[in-house]
């Protein structure tokens, strides 16, 4: 895969917080187009800070972050911040607007669009996440798992290529992390979820990153690395419980794709329904915010 | 559904908020710049006002009781002011300046709260992003409007933080009283800054990724009707009313 292939490169890719924290060194990926990927790592592993570099919110201090081939660089900044969206962990800093439609709004008016088309794509991001009865409530008025629903749709409505979640089911009931989880099943995009949430990276992910100490420290399909309990837990992190259920009492392989992986797409059973059902099939329902123009 | 759905007293008086806005400084600078009234010019101006907020749908109640909050500030003004006509220090001159001097206190207070009630009338009858709207409409700069755009966000979360830390301090410290507890909210009050810094910096952040470039957006232009006018018209002519009460 060429540079002008990927949807997201990162090169080499190092950063120091000024206190003199080091929180990535030498990070060097490359994410194709429609590609599903966890990034896990244990907390201070340097996920947001990496996060952070993709649509150019932090400034990459040594090496280079491309988007579809292009350097990021200022000429480029807005361009990149239309094409990768940002879905931060925490949507309380996402939904600072007066009410709910104005922050979906907030996104497509910075790009430019008219007003007609902003409300178009204000509509049908706020069905999509079912929240569309909501739009003239203030964000602060909404419960945690409308908040993180709502946090997801002012970046869905910018129509990015490429989305990035920092912990998108964190601090939800199961029943709103269920949702979120479909919601994000059926989105047709270029995925980078960072999580700690191993079921949910088992359930939507075709690939998984391990970042701990700055550091890449494995990179493979999700299938071979999330199973590998002695790498997981060498860096902090567990085995789905998704994985256990299905095949209890098993030692997972160290390498090598897991056999019984769920197909990309699919949405596996969770603990207590039927061990070992297949998944439904969540069929993809096109980039939700997109109108069919080039936002670049 | 509704881009930005207009509350519902705006829909059904379909005032613009500039007209509401104009309105409340023709009030409040013909008031802040005339000779103090009297009691039965200032119970006039605030049954007048009362009556604006009633006929807008606003609450009545409210929007009077919210206006005293201005007292104790202005209040503070008022008792020192008499003393900017002391010449000499003196028990008698003391007593003498204020004996003298409560006809101006009585104009700082009412004043004062003429003035902060015509904002809350306008507050209570507006929507915020309406207010909003109008402001930028009318030319406020960027800076300013953000400003007031997360203050009406983040005053509740900041109060929701504040209450949660109460009651964890409540739950480890159940017997603090005296200094102590005041040292502790001391240092609550820091923390609190320092997490308010910090939220700063995470929804810019959240703007930044979002094609923030300085200017929030805002969505299309106000209407502006008769009705508007008419609304305008009338404060006008309040407002020079005043002036021109001899």
């Amino acid at each position: 895969m060429s540079a002008a292939d990927s949807a997201i490169e990162v090169r080499d890719l190092a950063y120091r917080y000024p206190d003199g924290t080091l929180a990535l060194e030498g990070v060097s990926l490359r994410v194709a187009p429609g590609e599903r990927v966890a990034l896990l790592g244990p907390n201070g592993a340097g996920k947001s800070t990496l996060i952070g570099h993709l649509n150019g919110i932090l400034p990459a201090q040594r090496g280079q972050v491309l988007i579809a081939g292009q350097a990021l660089t200022r000429a480029t900044l807005a361009w990149a911040r239309q094409t990768v969206g940002v879905v931060f962990q925490d949507p309380d800093n996402m939904l600072f607007m007066t009410h709910l439609a104005d922050d979906v709004a907030f996104g497509p008016r910075n790009q430019g669009l008219g007003e007609e088309r902003v409300g178009q794509r204000v509509e049908r991001v706020l069905e999509l996440v079912g929240l569309g009865e909501l739009a003239a409530k203030p964000g602060l008025h909404l419960s945690f798992g409308q908040k993180k629903r709502a946090a997801l749709a002012t970046v869905l409505a910018m129509a990015p290529r490429v989305l990035v979640l920092d912990e998108p089911t964190s601090n939800l009931d199961p029943r709103a992390k269920r949702a979120m989880i479909e919601l994000l099943a059926g989105l047709d995009a270029t995925l980078i979820v960072a999580t700690h949430d191993m079921d949910l990276a088992w359930t939507l992910c075709d690939r998984a990153l391990v970042l701990d100490g700055g550091r890449l420290v494995a990179d493979g399909p999700a299938g071979a690395i999330m199973v590998d309990a002695a790498l997981m837990h060498r860096h902090g992190l567990e085995v789905p419980h998704l994985a256990l259920h299905r095949y209890p009492g098993q030692v997972f392989p160290q390498d090598g794709e897991h056999p019984h992986r769920h197909p990309p797409g699919t949405i596996p059973e969770y603990p207590g329904h039927e061990p070992g059902a297949p998944g439904a099939r969540v069929p993809a329902r096109g980039f939700p915010g997109g109108d069919g123009e080039d936002p670049g | 559904m509704a881009n930005t759905p207009p509350s519902e007293t705006d829909q059904a008086l379909g005032l613009d908020p500039r007209a509401k806005i104009l309105a409340a400084l023709c009030l409040i600078a013909p008031v802040a710049l005339t000779p103090p009234m009297g009691l039965a010019e200032f119970a006039l101006i605030v049954t007048c006002i009362a009556a604006t907020v009633a006929v807008l749908e606003g609450p009545v109640g409210v929007v009077l009781l919210r206006a005293l909050l201005v007292l104790p500030f202005a209040g503070a003004i008022a008792l020192f002011a008499p003393l900017a006509r002391l010449e000499t220090w003196s028990h008698e001159a003391v007593m003498l300046v204020y004996a003298q001097g409560w006809p101006l206190m009585l104009a700082i207070l009412s004043k004062a709260y003429v003035s902060v009630l015509a904002v809350s009338a306008l507050a209570a009858t507006t929507a915020p992003p309406e207010l909003l709207r109008g402001l930028r409409a009318l030319g406020v700069p960027d800076i300013l409007l953000s400003l007031l755009t997360f203050i009406l966000r983040y005053t509740a979360l900041f109060r929701e933080q504040i209450a949660a830390m109460r009651v964890a301090i409540a739950s480890r410290a159940p017997r603090l009283r005296g200094w102590r507890r005041l040292r502790l909210y001391g240092a609550l009050g820091g923390n609190l800054f320092v997490r308010a810094y910090e939220r700063g910096e995470q929804v810019y952040d959240a703007m930044l990724a979002r094609g923030y470039t300085g200017v929030l957006p805002t969505p299309g232009h106000l209407n502006w009707r008769s009705a508007d006018s008419r609304f305008l018209a009338l404060g006008l002519a309040f407002g020079l009313a005043i002036i021109l009460y001899p």
